[in-house]
């Protein structure tokens, strides 16, 4: 569901004292070269005027990298309405009011490093000239690296991830169902009323019994044992997925299935698990390890 | 060919001599589900939040049993509504109905008992469950019980075993016991979909849930038993609820769950992808439909037996 947009690096430039280039993302501090600075296009924004953004990330390629310091970098927009291409040294070009400091250390070689440029990208797209489909531009300006600590991408494989509107979860409409509409009471057939009840006048759940009613009937009841995480089938013969009940052995004691004790404490066991079901053939009993599971089958049909 | 001896009863309007089986209202071919005893168990948690308490049952070997966690009902990320005198499915499942208390609260029996043990649990609070205790096995048993050493009522032995003589759990039916009984409309099916969705580092946790209410007009909460299948996984057999799984770092991220009361039995059906070390974990870039099938039955959880 996530509904954010990659746009791939257009143009990149870099400059650091006594010298600059074309198509280079230099972050940090080199051993000779001091301090760098880089700028970034990324072309074919589909943001429309005026929209607020709610994540925007620039994620700078490690294709090379050295040092064990932290980097410092301060991150404008490059405020323009359609940021032209890197053709010559870019980083005269008017900035943003407001930029995001990003302190990060070095990552490995084929990680990225994140840059915050949310709030640039929406005063970008905020000024009157703009329009979907434009190209933005960034510099993250030096801000007191440490020494001998960089990352360099000299091919481009950086990128930028906007999101306009945030992602929400999702939850469709519930359902609900009718109540059915019940045949009225009547006082034919069995009934036999728990002790204290008139059986002429109890509710169906004042009896301990009614012909008015279809009872559970089990075809089928018996101890088994199962492989831990092999899915133990047993043929119940009836042509048609069935009702099951399953109770599995922890400790001495009997828990019902399904049994998922992961993320809590056992307080009978060490975590065994299991789970019961089935369908037009078998039923199906999977556990966490080997254990013991006694199991029944209702004659009674899941399916309509 | 079938004989016709024993006892059948047809559904209305049927020919109880050539009903299917499985479509009768009752009859002695098969056993049935016998409950012994109903009623509540509540626990006080310690500052720890641990605590135990048990009922003694008499029986002789551990008995099947159903439980559901007593409580108001909540959860915010799918319903702004609470839901008071709920009955949230088997204690010790994570169903986010009953809070994360619910995984903490542990049912189970042996040959003396049904327990309810809090671990882990919200400190110094009580918890309640109510308990179904069956008088059917939930392990393998053919020793002796005492329970039941008078031939009174209505009973039915299983096939090959003296009535007169029958130990508690060779009886396939009994009037010193309340019967399983499923309501008129014994079952409803219904889907529920959602669609793709695939965490990613702009958004690392996304969620989706949804619910169906199935309205029961019974005025009492009801027992239920509810399976489903997903169309992602077509050979997966039809699963009993509830059911979770996890992803590599511990946060449920897959639940089919429910809980009933006086007017609804409401199933759910929620999922989540996490952003985690560069990848979706679980990428759960596909719509889901998952087939719900509800078993109503008459049982009142909120009465005691």
């Amino acid at each position: 569901m996530a509904n954010e947009i990659v746009y791939a690096l257009n143009d990149s430039f870099a400059q650091w004292a006594g010298g600059e280039a074309e198509d280079h993302i230099d972050l940090g501090s080199g051993n000779v070269d001091g301090e760098y600075d880089s700028a970034y296009r990324f072309a074919n924004i589909q943001i429309g005027q005026g929209a607020t953004i709610s994540y925007a990330h620039i994620k700078v390629y490690c294709q090379t990298q050295s040092g064990s310091g932290t980097m410092r970098t301060k991150t404008y927009g490059i405020k323009e309405t359609n940021t032209a291409s890197f053709s010559s040294n870019p980083f005269g070009r008017t900035k943003t009011t407001v930029d995001s400091d990003a302190d990060f250390g070095v990552p490995g070689v084929g990680n990225y490093v994140d840059i915050d440029v949310g709030q640039q990208l929406t005063e970008i797209v905020g000024q009157a000239g703009w329009v979907s489909g434009n190209a933005a531009g960034f510099f993250s300006m030096r801000d007191g690296s440490d020494a001998n600590t960089w990352v360099f991408d000299w091919i481009s494989a950086s990128f930028l991830v906007v999101r306009v509107s945030a992602e929400p979860n999702f939850n469709p409409t519930p359902k609900s169902i009718s109540a059915p509409t019940f045949p009225s009471a009547t006082s034919h057939g069995i009934k036999i009323s728990k002790s204290g009840y008139d059986v002429l006048d109890s509710t169906d759940s004042q009896l301990l019994f009614t012909t008015r009613k279809k009872i559970v009937k089990v075809i089928a009841e018996g101890e088994t044992t199962t492989t831990g995480g092999v899915e133990k089938l047993l043929a119940h013969g009836l042509g048609y997925t069935p009702c099951v009940l399953g109770f599995i052995e922890s400790g001495g004691y009997r828990v019902k299935l399904n049994r998922d004790i992961d993320g809590a404490s056992d307080p009978i066991g060490t975590g065994l698990q299991g789970y019961i079901g089935a369908n037009d053939t078998n039923i199906s009993i999977i556990t966490s390890a080997n254990a013991t599971v006694y199991y029944y089958v209702f004659i009674e049909e899941q399916s309509v | 060919m079938p004989y016709n001896y024993g006892i059948k009863v047809s559904t209305p309007a049927n020919e109880v001599l050539t009903q299917a089986d499985k479509d009768l209202a009752f009859t002695t071919k098969y056993s049935t589900i016998k409950i012994l005893k109903a009623g509540d168990i509540s626990v006080t948690t310690d500052g720890s939040g641990d605590g135990i308490n048990s009922v003694t049952h008499g029986l002789s070997y551990a008995p099947a049993y159903l439980a559901y966690q007593k409580c108001t009902a909540s959860w915010p990320f799918l319903d702004a509504n609470t839901h008071a005198n709920a009955y949230v499915q088997d204690p010790g499942v994570v169903n986010m109905w009953g809070s994360a208390n619910n995984h903490a609260l542990h049912v189970y029996t042996d040959s003396t008992k049904i327990y309810l043990q809090a671990k882990g649990a919200t400190a110094s609070t009580t918890f309640t469950i109510h308990y179904v205790l069956l008088l059917d096995l939930a392990e393998d048993y053919s020793g002796a019980s005492s329970l039941f050493d008078k031939n009174i009522g209505f009973k039915v032995s299983k096939p090959g075993i003296s009535v007169l003589t029958a130990k508690p759990y060779e009886l396939a039916f009994t009037s010193r016991c309340k019967s399983l009984q499923y309501y008129a409309v014994n079952y409803k099916t219904e889907t529920l979909t959602l669609p793709s969705m695939w965490a990613s580092v702009v958004d690392p946790t996304v969620e989706e849930g949804t619910y169906v209410d199935i309205n029961h007009g019974l005025g009492y909460p009801p027992l239920f038993l509810a399976f489903f299948t997903t169309d992602h996984s077509p050979t997966t057999p039809s699963t009993l609820l509830p059911i979770v799984s996890y992803n590599s770092i511990d946060a449920f991220a897959y639940m089919v769950s429910g809980f009933s009361d006086a007017t609804k039995v409401r199933l759910s059906f929620y999922r989540m992808s996490q952003w985690w070390l560069g990848f979706a974990i679980p990428n759960y870039n596909y719509q889901e439909i998952i087939t719900l099938r509800c078993f109503i039955f008459t049982e009142d959880l909120s009465q005691s037996f």
